[in-house]
């Protein structure tokens, strides 16, 4: 039978070994129905200088969430106590990531998730029906579809619930009774229609704070849960290093056996770090587009200048295609920062361009793309 | 391991070496206990043995902690480069200073205690420029772990802990960890790991710093003490101690004589938040407020930091809630779990500061980190700060300075209670009263906390000075003291001090600026400092041929002028060469008004506002005459810049035709081309308008043709582009009286037909309205700057 590939493999597929080698290992204290203890939770997102063994086998536990580390651990203690997580937090901070990291540790399924709409509905978060039944049979446990939500509460595992501030006001606050009492109730299935959360139970949600079209959450909401805010990197070696890092997966997970240059890879990080941040290394103020300059769009920039490379030229990446990616990310939200990106190769990457063998050198010329 | 570290606790020992960490409760719980048990027949201190004699005041328990020996020197004589450089240093003492602690125990027991390191002088003279106590800092902590700190091993076992920093670490290792061992552990451990940071560290930084000239003097200082006695315990920061131990090799400095004027060393109280603010050097007490309530909780070792970490949640949320800052107990709950959490998976005994600090950052903080955050981190990190501050009860020796401070203050009959009380001065009755005005100017000078002027003139910001009388509020507060005894350095008397801070700050400013330069040139002379006045003045008119910037020359000539107005006041001799350096300060401005061609537009305000002053001066000055034709010629070659900024144009335009250069009609002609121009012209009346209205308003009250232009362009104009315009608008017509203003309703009332009270005039706003107007304002303001976001 042919192999299926796989555009996205969960976290629990991707890192089953680490995850395998940690459970094996991992001898400290567990909270109820946690398939790793804290610690181990730690080690498997922050990584580990030391090897560990699984069988035969020397298992590296690799660092996959780079940023703030007692961020993480609060996020952990957080998830073994009574409250929620709630991150938030700029488009391309890692959110999503960092909470798929969690639930595939803690409980090893990453994918219960209720991805948060304008049009999710209370039936969506809570549970809905199989109508065929319904009509057939009546309510009955089995005529009911249960939600991420009912799932974590019965099994005692994470709820992940994405972009909350995106579904209406009035329909994130059904989480407000099952997040204090850890009960929901079923009416329509009369004496048993109770579901009590079991040990475990817990809701990761994520909420965006610069896009359009996000609702405001109310504050009986906010205080069910703990709030970690999640920035942007504000290292360039390090942003450098996912570039390089999650490009190369991406590029492999479709076929394609080319790697970012480490140069490439610095100037792109060096660019989307100075608009982000509105000044240089050396202090210079550069105008700030509007655009979401995430480390997450610089991979995606890197990611299409290296297909785009591939396919049409046989080549790996030229600062060419590399400024036309950059200028397409910048141009989402308003042509006035096509100027800002002018400006900003006028006068800092013009400077830096001086010598032939610099980067910057063919990053600047490639400056005819900006229009 | 154990051959490399050969260190032995051993309490058989002639010699017992304690590396100490300054300022760590868990370091002075253990040494306690071994001073109790090791039972010394001296103790010796790392610290300057120059400060020996203060030795019964640091163990006299009338003094309360914090508070720090402060070590300067004035070098007359360059021995550390350029003469009259000044240097100081201080050595905090807290409660839970494992130095402080040795001292008071031995107090207590009788045994002798002595300080074995170089004098403060000796080792500003082992060190190079720019390295240890000679560093660029502003403030240096004698007792700095920096070394140890900073060292690339303590940076690996940070990464290899998980911990943040050195802090961290030695939060973890030596103060949760240490609390639970034995003191043979405890000091070993420690030990170990100052041995490793050193060896981590360069020779030649250690040379550079004058660290090996200090220890080859704690040596000879330790073998003089080994002849007279047979147990001595020697306690010294970690990072020394295998230097000691080994008795390394190294030529011992010679002692420099020094003139004691020179060199002051004397006890001063101090605060908690200047010892976390001496932070900078790395002494190891960011957060003096909560150590010290671990300390008042070490009796009780496992649960201390436990104890301290809830009553800094509880005091936290108790001050939040104040500032309605909506949280609960459950929040409480939440925090404290928070930190329990922390410290089991960050392998901790108990949580302790940054895990304190986490479970706010994470519990107390209800959305997206913003101003909320802000506020709980920052009401967390005050408390933790705190702001203790120490007495001294003792009568330790005092500086000249704080002696001649106190005779003036009975001299002038001041009140010595630490009230705040108020002092009414008659500037112009008698000379006593002069006198009195001029200490207190010293004082606001040299001090912070002393006083305040509430009500009298102000020569340095031009305000008030038609008044006669000075009212100032004073309270003398142990912070006055502390004041003046880091100013001590400065010189004997007040007078000295003063006249020697103003002089440094005259040769800091670099002789450059001369608006600056003329400023303090004001503040010597409110100070009773004529001599200082005059010698400055001396050199103010090279400063104003050197400075190339009008606003700062045009400040110069203002200020100037002040000076003459107050010199029988201020007692300043020589009016006529202040008269002849402020003519040369006015044409020198003059001469650099054609510079005005390219000016930034947050700067055209200040600018027509130095034009309109230099243009009354000219007036007023002799040489008026001279001065005008200067005027003149300068306004019309800033004229022909085609880039000239309008409102600066506006202004010259109006100047010019009050010197006659121009008529009135032209002025309006010009106004005119501005009026009906196109593309962004209406942008750029208004800013003419603002110049022009600001130099000659009869230009447009004399001009009904300049009025129908105005009222032309603002029907024309679509809303946006009047909304945009009206600040400036606004301002430009700030300029005229009230009854110019109804002159111009008139005329433009004539245009529509109606009168010009209908114009200028509309029905007061309701007094109570405005009343609560004002409370809402005064409220916004306040919450504003609670959460520190609005300066007023």
């Amino acid at each position: 039978m042919k192999k299926e590939k796989i555009l996205k493999p969960l976290m629990e597929s991707l890192y089953k070994d680490e995850l395998k080698a940690l459970k094996q290992n991992d001898t400290a204290h567990k909270p109820e129905n946690w398939l790793l203890s804290p610690q181990a939770v730690r080690t498997f997102i922050l990584g580990s200088n030391t090897p560990i063994a699984l069988g035969k086998k020397e298992i590296s536990i690799t660092k996959k969430y780079y940023g703030n580390d007692p961020l993480v651990e609060r996020a952990i203690v957080t998830l073994a106590g009574n409250r929620g997580l709630m991150l938030v937090g700029e488009p391309g901070t890692a959110k999503t990531m960092l909470s798929e990291l969690l639930t595939a540790a803690i409980c090893g399924n990453s994918n219960n998730t209720i991805q948060g709409t304008a049009g999710v509905t209370d039936d969506m978060i809570k549970y809905s029906w199989n109508y065929a039944l319904l009509l057939a049979e009546g309510p009955s446990p089995k005529a009911l579809v249960p939600s991420p939500l009912y799932t974590a509460m019965n099994t005692g595992t994470i709820a992940r619930f994405e972009e909350i501030t995106r579904c209406p006001a009035e329909t994130q606050d059904t989480l407000i009774s099952v997040m204090s009492d850890k009960v929901l109730n079923i009416p329509e299935l009369g004496e048993e229609g109770v579901l009590l959360a079991q040990s475990g139970f817990n809701v990761i949600a994520t909420a965006n704070t610069r896009d359009r079209g996000v609702n405001e959450m109310s504050s009986a909401l906010k205080r069910r849960f703990n709030f970690e805010t999640v920035f942007p990197l504000n290292n360039i070696a390090m942003e450098t290093e996912i570039i390089e890092k999650e490009t190369a997966k991406l590029l492999a997970g479709n076929g394609i056996d080319r790697v970012v240059e480490p140069e490439i890879a610095e100037t792109l990080a060096t660019v989307f770090h100075e608009l982000r941040e509105g000044k240089t290394a050396d202090g210079k103020r550069v105008e700030q587009p509007e655009a979401v300059m995430s480390t997450a769009e610089a991979v995606s920039v890197a990611f299409q200048s290296a297909m785009s490379c591939h396919y049409f030229q046989g080549s790996s990446i030229d600062m060419d295609t590399m400024v036309q990616n950059i200028v397409g990310t910048v141009l989402k939200e308003s042509r006035d920062d096509l100027e800002k990106i002018r400006s900003y190769f006028n006068t800092i990457v013009k400077k830096r361009s001086s010598d032939e063998n610099s980067p910057w050198f063919p990053f600047y010329k490639a400056k005819k793309w900006i229009r | 391991m154990d051959q490399i570290i050969d260190y032995s606790f051993d309490l058989t020992e002639e010699v017992l070496y304690i590396p100490i960490r300054h300022h760590s409760p868990a370091c002075s719980y253990h040494l306690k206990k071994v001073i109790h048990e090791y039972e010394p027949e001296i103790i010796l201190i790392e610290g300057a043995v120059n400060t020996n004699h203060l030795m019964p005041h640091l163990s006299d328990k009338r003094n309360v902690p914090p508070f720090a020996i402060y070590y300067s020197f004035n070098d007359r004589t360059g021995l550390l480069g350029e003469s009259g450089q000044k240097f100081s240093c201080y050595y905090p003492f807290l409660d839970y200073s494992p130095e402080l602690l040795a001292i008071r125990e031995a107090g207590d027991k009788g045994v002798p205690v002595q300080f074995i390191d170089l004098p403060y002088v000796d080792m500003l003279l082992a060190s190079e420029k720019g390295a240890g106590l000679r560093d660029e800092s502003d403030k240096h902590d004698y007792s700095s772990d920096v070394m140890v700190d900073y060292s690339s091993y303590v940076a690996e076992l940070c990464k290899r802990e998980g911990c943040s920093d050195s802090e961290e670490l030695w939060e973890k290792q030596f103060e949760l960890h240490g609390l639970n061992q034995d003191s043979h552990e405890f000091f070993t451990n420690l030990y170990t790991y100052c041995y490793f940071s050193r060896e981590a560290t360069e020779e030649i930084t250690m040379q550079r710093d004058g660290t090996f000239a200090r220890e080859a003097f704690m040596n000879k200082q330790i073998e003089e003490a080994r002849e007279k006695f047979n147990k001595i315990l020697v306690i010294t920061g970690g990072f020394h101690t295998p230097a000691l131990l080994h008795r390394r090799k190294q030529k011992v400095p010679r002692l420099r004589k020094i003139k004691p004027e020179d060199a002051g060393v004397y006890l001063m109280s101090y605060s908690f938040d200047a010892c976390s603010r001496l932070r900078g050097y790395a002494s190891g007490m960011k957060y003096p407020n909560f150590y010290q309530s671990v300390w008042r909780h070490i009796a009780e070792p496992e649960t201390c930091y436990h104890n301290s970490v809830l009553e800094y949640i509880l005091s936290c949320r108790k001050k939040l809630t104040k500032e309605d800052y909506p949280l609960s107990i459950s929040d409480e709950i939440e925090a404290t779990r928070m930190c329990e959490g922390l410290s089991a998976l960050r392998g901790k005994p108990s949580s302790g500061v940054y895990e304190l600090k986490d479970a706010i950052l994470s519990s107390f903080v209800k959305g997206e980190r913003d101003l909320n955050e802000e506020l709980a981190l920052h009401t967390l990190e005050k408390n933790l700060v705190g702001n203790r501050m120490g007495t001294l009860g003792s009568n330790s020796e005092q500086p000249p300075l704080v002696l001649d401070f106190q005779k003036q203050c009975k001299k002038f009959k001041l009140k010595q209670d630490t009230e705040k009380n108020e002092s009414t001065i008659s500037i112009y009755k008698s000379e006593q009263q002069r006198l009195k005005s001029c200490f207190f100017h010293q004082l606001k000078f040299l001090t912070e906390s002393f006083c305040t002027l509430a009500k009298g003139p102000d020569y340095a910001n031009k305000t008030e000075s038609n008044l006669i009388r000075e009212i100032w509020n004073y309270r003398l507060s142990p912070e006055v003291t502390t004041e003046l005894i880091e100013r001590s350095q400065y010189g004997g008397t007040l007078v000295e001090a003063s006249g020697e801070l103003i002089a440094e700050q005259y040769r800091k400013s670099g002789h450059s600026h001369a608006g600056t330069a003329s400023k303090l040139i004001t503040e010597a002379s409110i100070m009773g400092l004529a001599e200082n006045a005059n010698h400055m003045l001396e050199s103010l008119y090279k400063t104003i041929i050197g400075d190339g910037i009008f606003h700062s020359v045009t400040e110069c000539a203002i200020n100037l002028d002040y000076l003459i107005e107050a010199a029988q006041l201020l007692r300043l001799s020589n009016k006529m060469s202040l008269e002849e350096i402020t003519i040369h300060a006015v044409s020198r401005a003059i001469t650099l008004i054609p510079s005005l061609a390219s000016i930034s537009e947050d700067d055209e305000d200040e600018i027509i506002n130095s034009l309109k002053s230099i243009s009354f001066l000219v007036m007023r000055l002799r040489e008026k005459e001279n001065m005008e034709v200067q005027l003149k010629d300068s306004l019309l070659a800033l004229l022909e810049f085609d880039t000239l900024n309008s409102a600066i144009e506006g202004a010259v335009v109006g100047m010019l035709s009050g010197i006659g250069e121009l008529s009135r009609e032209e002025a309006a002609i010009r106004a005119r081309g501005y009026l009906t121009g196109s593309g962004n012209s209406a942008a750029l009346s208004a800013k003419f308008l603002k110049g022009l209205f600001a130099t000659a308003k009869d230009a447009l009250l004399c001009n009904d043709e300049l009025t129908i232009a105005i009222d032309k362009m603002i029907q024309e104009i679509p809303e946006e582009e009047f909304m945009a315009i009206v600040p400036n608008m606004r301002i430009a017509f700030s300029h005229f009286s009230p009854t110019e203003i109804n002159t111009i309703g008139k005329r433009v009332g004539s245009l529509y037909d109606t009168t010009g009270v209908q114009i200028t005039q509309v029905k007061a706003v309701d007094l109570h309205l405005l009343a609560t107007a004002r409370e809402i304002e005064q409220l916004t303001i306040e919450r504003l700057q609670k959460r520190r976001i609005y300066v007023r």
